[in-house]
């Protein structure tokens, strides 16, 4: 028997959320950036253990001063899948409001950051900021779309936690 | 015999005016069957046993009728078959009506005793014409305009139940998937998680019944040949209280909004990697500054030996010769610095001292505060400004958007540390020959064994490769080459202070020697 879960991811623009949706659904990845206009909803069944789960990814645009997130679509989430760019300080700015959006929004749901292409030499989230975060309670993973480093591990570890709950 | 009269069947808009069917009725005994496109009946009424057929069930298929097998697929437009047999030996005419999501058929008794003197060709006309003119009207305008706006329109029923009213389109179909024999399933929820949502959220919308509408914002469904679809919903309570969900396809609006905000989402990344590109060129001009003074140092030495009267000519030589060598390498470099930066070496050469044109340190706090407040806001930190209430100008060595740059460092250094819910002030002050700046926050302070190293490249303590370490760098360099001094030192209530003494513009004595 299956059940079935919604997970947002949630950032800022050109972080890479629609590709580590491609990434985790499809195992493509492509390096044109396409901006990703309203919400793409895509399906993926994962095993854990005994159970299936049957995860409804909700691809939600980047928030920007040119488009908002409506909270109304974070409504239902089990989980939430924050996503910054590891080039782009300025990107977790955009996380940070965001999470308080959705506790105002829905409460606090099991929840992860990615630090989203690391596969890239420019870093400019280093581990000493990454440790802050970690500190005041954040689970945070170093992903890449592009390689597919720990996007796997993201989704799984979610929704095992998702399920616990 | 008592009047029979019929009322149109619930939920359906039958387009036949009450009042011909009433007319048409008087002396007959009127049964109807409904069904769906795909023929299934989902409502029969009437006077059914009048013609043997009081067993028809909801659900059943429309051709297991003996009548209907032949009549149901000529039943696309509004039509009057005279005097039809049926399985029980009675005749009926049958007039049928296309809905859109819908086909109806009346069934009326035949049978001339029951209306005798009336003509029967003359009222079949009559009904004929009847129906054509509601059919032109009265259904097909709105189901063309939905057709061409790409939209679909369901009902909200009482019940609470969404029920296609427009003809589905070929999207919606494809949306819906295609089952064997199944007919699709087109309710909202069925069809997309996404609307599925939305109708959730637009149920308190219908439930208050007030004229109001909630639009859902765009998303894309992939159809099964791999096409992407965008579209829209909107849930309408009309003004007589009417309730309707209606989707939309997206198309050239869409496309245009996806075009400006790729475009503009792409013209952000390119400015952002244009920064961090210019950032990491100053860093390594300054670099190249420092490389460019080695070569230099030999031939000042050099020539410093050469000019001493007792020098033997070989050993002269020997110095020419090597600081020829030098004086190549650093023609090489600076060569190679040209080519490579030149655009970026003049900017940095270049900046004011004279009053009138020098970068005013009151506007360029000021800025930075108003331009930053909102970022500290978003990490619960609040950023002050701490200046003396006047608005006199400020005028200080330098070049204005370095000396923003500058600045923004600083401020971005401090709100790295500030914790949620503390203050960073900016202060501002005059001090004559010089304008203090100072950032303050009220974080943990600098690690004393990493202060001494603070300001140089790569010092310890922060990790090498990232900006947050070069920054300090690229400050104290910079206010350096304007004469000023920056420093750093431990705030009164623990955390940590950065100022910047820069010099203040003054008018330019021609006499007195430019340092
Ligand atoms: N090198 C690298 N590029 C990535 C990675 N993830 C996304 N990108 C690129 O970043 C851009 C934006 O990605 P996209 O998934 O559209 O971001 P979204 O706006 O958050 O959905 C695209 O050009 C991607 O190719 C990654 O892990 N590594
Ligand atoms: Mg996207």
């Amino acid at each position: 028997m299956s059940v079935r879960k919604k997970i947002c991811m949630l950032g800022g623009f050109a972080v890479g959320k629609t590709s580590l949706v491609r990434r985790f659904v499809s195992s493509i990845f492509s390096d044109t950036y396409q901006t990703t206009v309203g919400v793409h909803i895509e399906k993926k069944d994962v095993q854990l253990g005994e159970r299936e789960v049957t995860l409804m990814l909700w691809d939600l645009h980047g928030e920007d001063e040119l488009q908002s997130v409506r909270s109304s679509y974070l409504r239902g989430s089990s989980g939430l899948l924050f996503v910054a760019d590891g080039t782009r300080a300025a990107t977790l700015d955009v996380v940070l409001a965001l999470r308080q959006r959705a506790r105002d929004t829905i409460g606090d749901v099991p929840a992860i950051l990615l630090v989203n292409k690391c596969d890239l030499p420019e870093c400019e989230l280093d581990d000493e900021r990454l440790q802050a975060l970690q500190d005041e309670g954040w689970t945070v993973l170093r992903t890449s779309a592009k390689t597919g480093e720990h996007v796997e591990q993201a989704f799984v570890e979610l929704t095992a936690r998702m399920v616990a709950d | 015999m008592s009047e029979p009269r019929v009322s149109l069947p619930a939920g359906l808009s039958l387009p036949l005016a009450e009042h011909l069917v009433d007319r048409a009725l008087a002396q007959r005994h009127p049964a109807w069957i409904v069904t769906d496109r795909a023929g299934r009946i989902t409502e029969a009424g009437g006077e059914l046993a009048f013609y043997g057929l009081d067993d028809l069930q909801p659900g059943a298929d429309i051709r297991s009728v003996s009548f209907a097998e032949s009549v149901f697929a000529a039943h696309t437009e509004p039509l009057v078959l005279p005097a039809v047999r049926l399985a029980n030996g009675r005749s009926a005419d049958l007039l049928l009506a296309a809905e859109p999501e819908a086909l109806a058929t009346l069934l009326l008794d035949a049978d001339p005793e029951v209306y005798g003197a009336r003509p029967y060709q003359q009222l079949a006309h009559e009904l004929r014409l009847q129906l054509e003119r509601v059919a032109a009207t009265g259904a097909q305008v709105p189901e063309q305009v939905l057709g061409a706006m790409d939209a679909v329109v369901y009902g909200h029923g009482d019940d609470g139940n969404l029920t296609l009213l427009s003809t589905p389109l070929p999207w919606l179909l494809d949306l819906a998937g295609r089952h064997d024999g199944e007919p699709p399933a087109l309710s909202p929820a069925a069809l997309s998680p996404f609307l599925e949502h939305f109708v959730a959220e637009a149920a308190e919308l219908w439930a208050a019944g007030q004229p109001a509408r909630l639009r859902s914002g765009p998303w894309t469904e992939t159809l099964p040949d791999g096409s992407e679809c965008p579209l829209e919903a909107t849930a309408v309570v009309g003004a007589a209280g009417a309730r309707a969900l209606v989707v939309q396809r997206l198309a050239e609006n869409f496309r245009e909004r996806s075009a400006f905000l790729q475009k503009a989402r792409s013209t952000v990344l390119e400015y952002e990697g244009l920064r961090r590109e210019i950032q990491k060129k100053e860093l390594l001009l300054d670099c190249l500054v420092h490389d460019l003074k080695g070569p230099l140092s030999v031939i000042v030495g050099n020539l410093s030996l050469l000019r001493s009267p007792t020098l033997d000519p070989d050993r002269a030589q020997g110095l020419l010769a090597t600081s020829l060598v030098h004086a190549r390498k650093q023609l090489d470099m600076i060569r190679l610095v040209l080519d490579v930066f030149s655009a970026e070496i003049e900017a940095m050469e270049e900046f004011q001292v004279d009053p009138a044109t020098a970068p005013d340190a009151r506007a360029c706090v000021e800025a930075l505060v108003s331009d930053h407040g909102p970022s500290f806001e978003q990490r619960g930190v609040r950023l002050q400004l701490d200046a003396p209430d006047d608005s006199r100008r400020l005028p200080v060595v330098g070049d204005a958007a370095r000396l923003e740059r500058v600045l923004t460092n600083l401020l971005e250094n401090a709100l790295r540390h500030a914790p949620r819910g503390s203050t960073v002030s900016v202060g501002l002050r005059d001090g004559g020959e010089e304008v203090l700046v100072h950032v303050e926050d009220q974080g943990p302070g600098v690690d004393p064994e990493v202060v001494e190293d603070l300001f140089e490249k790569f010092g310890r303590g922060r990790r090498s490769g990232g900006m947050a370490g070069l920054g300090l760098y690229f400050c104290r360099t910079t206010v350096e080459r304007w004469g000023g001094r920056i420093g750093y030192e431990r705030a009164h209530g623990g955390g940590a202070r950065f100022w910047c003494r820069l010099v203040a513009a003054q008018p330019v004595n021609p006499t007195a020697p430019r340092s």
